[in-house]
């Protein structure tokens, strides 16, 4: 268990929980509590979600972020470990946005945009496609296996596109961890002044 | 190099006067007589105090921004092509700077003489001419060094000696060399498996301090506020751990992609000896084999990143694995 499982178990908080009679995830859900601060603590997750390999998606609002809403709306099947951050366009995302995703635990990053021609704002795609060009080579040497970025040009209209990307990164990733070439994730990570960001921590998300 | 010291004064002070300079950027003596710290002269009495030598290995573009303008300032080649970039992105504009153009044949690296402890050194000769030696005085002996082995790594891969952008020249144009094997440590880098490359960027970034000397002197940092100094949000923490020194370090190779012109010296100010012009350089590689594009050549031309081009669809990365 993590320091701050442990604390809810031992703390009375606990013992006021109600368990839950049934649940669709395994063993260990615990509801929420807690802290003596007075903070409410979010709900660990089962083990096995806690360690499947985690996605941030950088979806543009116009096309990619459209297209995974149609994938949703379709009811298309996907793994669920992708998170998204809707951007206005996918040059909004400055790639130091991915470094710090890596550094916060992040096991992939996807930055989905309009196909070039087809940007809302005309040219926004088009800085990203240069900029990307040179950024991603520049990801393999850090050490950062190249599976574990990808750009990918998705229309509103795709989402069995976008629904595959996913599948595809999330099924790279697990060959990743299988091979032992996934770096483990940050114990905590300082996110703002004096506070430890619980976005990176085994048990949120 | 005495000789260009002269030259130097002389132009100075017609900068002032007839170029109507509201200030000259040089380099005049530092604490010990084998050091140089920069100076900013407004008179011409001031602009005696100007001296030249392979001490100068700063780059003083780094103060133009600040420098009431119009400014004229001393550069080597490494130096002017920082001006070129800041130039390109409207920091400075041309009619505001007046560019005395060194051509430099390398700077020397006090590291690399002997003794290490230069509390010991009593003279240093060979610094202010191209003698092939530099001989330091320490308690009585003589260490003598080829300059070819003293020179800064920065100096030894150098491609452009002469400025490429001047108002005048003092000195002798100095021709390219024919390989400067620029990216042989990229190449060595890139042949260690991945993890083991990820182990060691780790290892040198441990050591960072966060003393932000690096940005500091970077010509191309000049961002009022930095990223890395935001408190909201917080970007990368302040307190040095490997990890977040190393997403400070490469959110800042990054945010000089295209930019940088590997002057080098944030590696020169490290305190803590970390190879930091490494990170820079592949992404400097990438630029030249995908784009043929290099920094800090072009004055009027767009910065590489603020463009695109239809030929970008080649090398586009979108799709791939």
């Amino acid at each position: 268990m993590s320091a701050v499982e442990e604390k809810v178990a031992t703390s009375g908080a606990a013992a006021r929980m109600e368990p839950r009679s049934s649940s669709p995830l395994q063993g260990e859900d615990q509801g929420e509590g807690e802290r003596p601060g007075g903070q409410t603590l979010p709900r660990p997750l089962p083990e096995r979600e806690r360690s499947a390999p985690r996605v941030l998606a950088f979806l543009c609002r116009w096309c990619s972020y459209a297209g995974a809403d149609l994938a949703g709306g379709g009811r298309l099947q996907y793994p669920t470990n992708v998170r998204v951050l809707r951007v206005p366009c996918s040059a909004r995302v400055d790639p130091a946005f991915v470094l710090r995703a890596f550094r916060l635990g992040m096991d992939g990053v996807l930055v989905a945009g309009c196909h070039p021609g087809d940007c809302h704002y005309s040219k926004g795609n088009f800085y990203t496609r240069r900029r990307m060009a040179i950024f991603k080579p520049w990801l393999g040497y850090l050490g950062i296996d190249p599976r574990r970025f990808r750009l990918e040009w998705i229309s509103a209209s795709e989402g069995h596109r976008f629904a595959q990307v996913i599948r595809e990164m999330a099924a790279d990733l697990e060959e990743l961890k299988r091979q032992g070439e996934l770096p483990a994730r940050p114990e905590s990570v300082i996110a703002s002044e004096g506070e430890e960001s619980r976005i990176a921590s085994p048990s949120t998300m | 190099m005495a000789d260009i010291t002269q030259q130097l004064r002389e132009e100075a002070k017609r900068a002032l006067s007839e170029r109507g300079a509201a200030c000259v950027i040089g380099f005049r003596q530092g604490r010990k007589p084998w050091r140089v710290t920069p100076h900013f002269a407004t008179t011409p009495e001031q602009c005696e105090r100007f001296v030249w030598s392979a001490a100068c290995a700063g780059n003083l573009a780094t103060y133009i921004i600040a420098a009431p303008k119009p400014a004229a300032v001393m550069v080597k080649g490494c130096d002017a092509r920082a001006l070129v970039t800041l130039l390109q992105e409207h920091q400075v504009e041309r009619d505001q700077v007046h560019i005395i153009g060194v051509p430099c044949a390398g700077m020397i690296d006090l590291g690399r003489l002997q003794p290490a402890n230069s509390a010991t050194w009593e003279a240093v000769a060979g610094l202010d001419d191209n003698a092939p030696e530099v001989v330091v005085t320490a308690r009585g002996q003589q260490h003598r060094i080829a300059r070819s082995d003293a020179l800064l790594a920065r100096c030894v891969a150098c491609e452009h000696p002469t400025p490429g952008i001047y108002d005048v020249l003092v000195g002798e144009a100095i021709a390219p060399p024919a390989d400067a094997q620029r990216f042989a440590r990229v190449a060595e880098i890139e042949a260690m498996p991945p993890l083991a490359r990820r182990q060691y960027w780790l290892e040198q970034f441990e050591r960072c301090i966060r003393c932000n000397a690096c940005r500091n002197v970077c010509p191309l940092c000049y961002c009022r506020e930095c990223i890395a100094d935001i408190r909201e949000p917080r970007f990368v923490a302040r307190q040095p751990s490997a990890e977040d020194n190393l997403l400070f370090q490469c959110v800042r190779a990054w945010h000089a992609a295209g930019r940088c012109v590997d002057c080098g010296e944030c590696e020169r100010a490290c305190p803590m000896d970390i190879p930091l012009r490494e990170l820079g350089r592949k992404l400097e590689k990438e630029l030249r084999d995908a784009f043929g594009y290099e920094a800090g050549l072009d004055a009027e031309g767009p910065p590489f990143l603020a463009q695109f081009a239809d030929s970008d669809e080649e090398k586009s990365v979108a799709g791939h694995e």
